[in-house]
């Protein structure tokens, strides 16, 4: 029965979000125009496939497990346990970059990020690192600021 | 005669050959790196066309356009992210060629697929395009609707976990391109007042989420020295010669990316994700498909690519750009002080036919160009992830800030990114279904709402019209075979 649940972990949560945005949707949506309908039309077919396509794929699993013909879920390829903190520091550093570019500026901004992820890779060389990250933020600059006339917040240090 | 000779002399010349240089180089780092569309570069070299010679400038515009759309899939075939949304469709089976050492490989087919396919149109664009241009414009709203639905049937084809994950995800995709203004009430969906949200969200700050950002946390979290593990770098490449055993398919794609490029407003990701579907119906091998196909990439990649030539097929003959570049490239004209359309082929043809040989040219140069470059970028995927996964990382989020120098697609890559971290965890590993629902859903909604206007909320507009009806019915009959094969 675990196995069954945890095997349709995301078909709930399919399930859950399309019912979710269902109600947002009839919530949200309003207008006092005859248009209403037609801005509805997709995202509740929408909804309505996503909470059907879900619901048949738990409904065939039910089916499957009670004639014992499911097949046993294959461990995942030897992940380290908390292996997922790193991902959660990585995102943490993209946040960091996007809030405060425009107070520290690009450059100080991506050698953050780019030195804070090389060492989430494993690199433990500081001079590696800090070479990395100016040497990335730099040339970033450069062909983005520079090469291809993107506007990148103005301060640059 | 004389017309050629001046062509010939225009096109020859040193100033004609260094902007075909030039507009390759730019286009294949444009291209290559996340985030920067093939529009953005064209619009770019917009100001420097300026004082340049009217053929000189467009020649210029044109090498970056096809340099950009070929060139979106170096970073597809390497780092699992198309640099343009035109290379969606190559980024399955060229990273999976790529994670099994054939980076080199799948870099040489997709340009001399790509050549095929640009040289293809070209040679369309100067022999057909009164003729082309005249057909595609019998294009109304249930046409393009039955158009979107049939590049949604190639869900089925790519879902190797099954139909219905699929349809999930491909429903999934579908209602976030509902995000933003309804395109025929102008009501706004699901914006919560955030004015960022009214454009909807942007397919490619989803695309480096779901398919970049996501593979370097997985990277992070699996602790890999390097991207691809313990397989040789197969350094052999494939030469021209080699391609022998594609030309069918790549001659196929090319008919379907000429054919999809000619209408106006459908693009480069639609012809690629349809040519895939057909190539994979018709293969002798379609459980290779996804799984590191070099006839998969070949196909893809020659239909993206004929697309640029025959876009160019409405713009120049009616004035009707065929996608956004060639809107840009419409504003190049404009600067010039030439007013595209049937006039153009009588008042200057020595210019018109300086551009459509220049456009067969601006490919040859870009394939010399690519040749040498290929060799470099084959390399990546030895780098260590010491050096790859912040380096990538940092152009994923830069990338994704210069779409509309706006944060707020950082963000939304981030999203994204996350999204694309939990979704297999949950067992949905082929995330493709979202991104074919986020690029095709505003095509299919769009003409669907507007069909129904025409026809007074008839349904019936779809299947009297033959064309709507044909193309549907292919729809049908290619899921139902794709259905049928898996079986």
């Amino acid at each position: 029965m675990k196995d069954l649940i945890k095997r349709n972990s995301g078909n709930f949560v399919f399930l859950v979000l399309s019912a979710g945005v269902f109600l947002i949707t009839s919530g949200q949506i309003s207008s006092k125009s005859n248009d209403v309908a037609e801005a509805r039309r997709f995202p509740y077919m929408m909804c309505g496939l996503i909470a059907a396509m879900s619901l048949l794929s738990i409904l065939i699993d039910i089916y499957k497990w009670r004639k014992k013909e499911l097949e046993p879920q294959t461990a995942e390829d030897g992940r380290k346990a908390y292996a997922w903190i790193k991902t959660i520091i990585a995102a943490a550093l993209i946040i960091f970059w996007f809030t405060m570019i425009n107070m520290l500026g690009f450059i100080i901004c991506t050698a953050i990020l780019v030195g804070g992820i090389t060492v989430l890779a494993g690199n433990r060389n500081v001079i590696s690192i800090a070479a990395v990250a100016i040497a990335t933020a730099l040339v970033m600059y450069l062909v983005f600021a520079v090469l291809l006339q993107t506007r990148l917040p103005e301060i640059l240090f | 005669m004389d017309i050629i000779v001046s062509v010939l002399q225009n096109l020859f010349s040193l100033q004609a050959l260094l902007v075909l240089v030039l507009g390759s180089a730019v286009g294949m780092v444009v291209g290559t790196i996340p985030g920067l569309s093939a529009s953005m570069g064209v619009a770019l070299m917009l100001p420097f066309t300026f004082g340049m010679e009217a053929s000189y400038g467009v020649l210029l515009l044109v090498s970056v356009y096809c340099s950009s759309i070929y060139s979106g899939s170096i970073s597809a075939i390497l780092i699992n992210t198309p640099g343009t949304s035109a290379s969606a469709a190559s980024m399955m089976d060229g990273f999976s060629l790529t994670k099994q050492g054939k980076a080199r490989q799948a870099l040489d087919i997709s340009l001399n697929a790509s050549i095929f396919g640009g040289i293809f149109s070209g040679v369309l664009l100067l022999l057909l395009a009164p003729q082309i241009a005249k057909a595609a414009l019998t294009f109304g709203p249930p046409e393009y609707f039955a158009l979107g639905v049939l590049g949604l049937s190639i869900i089925a084809g790519v879902s190797d976990e099954g139909l219905l994950k699929g349809l999930i995800l491909g429903g999934f995709g579908f209602l976030i391109s509902t995000i933003g203004i309804d395109p025929v009430s102008g009501i706004y969906r699901y914006t919560f007042g955030n004015s960022n949200l009214t454009a909807g969200i942007d397919s490619v700050s989803a695309m480096i989420g779901l398919f970049a950002i996501s593979e370097m946390f997985n990277q992070l979290e699996i602790g890999a020295k390097r991207m691809v593990q313990a397989v040789k770098v197969d350094n052999e490449g494939i030469g021209m010669r080699k391609m022998k055993p594609y030309v069918p398919t790549m001659l196929k794609s090319s008919v379907i990316g000429s054919i999809i490029g000619a209408i106006p407003g459908t693009g480069s990701a639609i012809a690629a994700f349809m040519a895939y579907r057909q190539a994979k119906a018709s293969s002798k091998h379609p459980e290779e498909y996804g799984k590191g196909s070099l006839e998969a990439l070949s196909a893809a990649e020659s239909a993206k690519n004929a697309v640029t030539g025959s876009a160019m097929i409405p713009m120049m003959t009616l004035g009707i750009p065929g996608d956004a570049v060639t809107a840009i490239m419409l504003g190049g004209f404009t600067i010039q002080g030439l007013a595209p359309g049937p006039q153009l082929f009588e008042k200057s043809p020595i210019l018109v036919y300086t551009i459509m040989i220049g456009f067969l040219l601006a490919n040859i140069v870009m394939m010399l160009e690519a040749r040498v470059a290929i060799k470099a970028f084959s390399k990546i995927s030895n780098i260590s992830n010491h050096y790859m996964i912040p380096i990538v990382m940092a152009c994923c989020v830069v990338g994704a800030f210069a779409i509309n120098n706006n944060l707020f697609a950082v963000k939304i890559a981030l999203i994204f990114g996350v999204m694309g971290y939990i979704l297999p965890k949950l067992g949905f590993k082929n995330l493709v279904p979202i991104l074919i629902a986020l690029i095709l859903g505003p095509i299919v909604e769009q003409n669907f709402s507007r069909s129904l206007v025409l026809s007074d909320g008839g349904f019936g507009i779809f299947f009297t019209r033959p064309l709507s009806l044909i193309i549907l019915l292919i729809a049908a009959g290619s899921i139902l075979l794709g259905l049928r094969k898996k079986k």
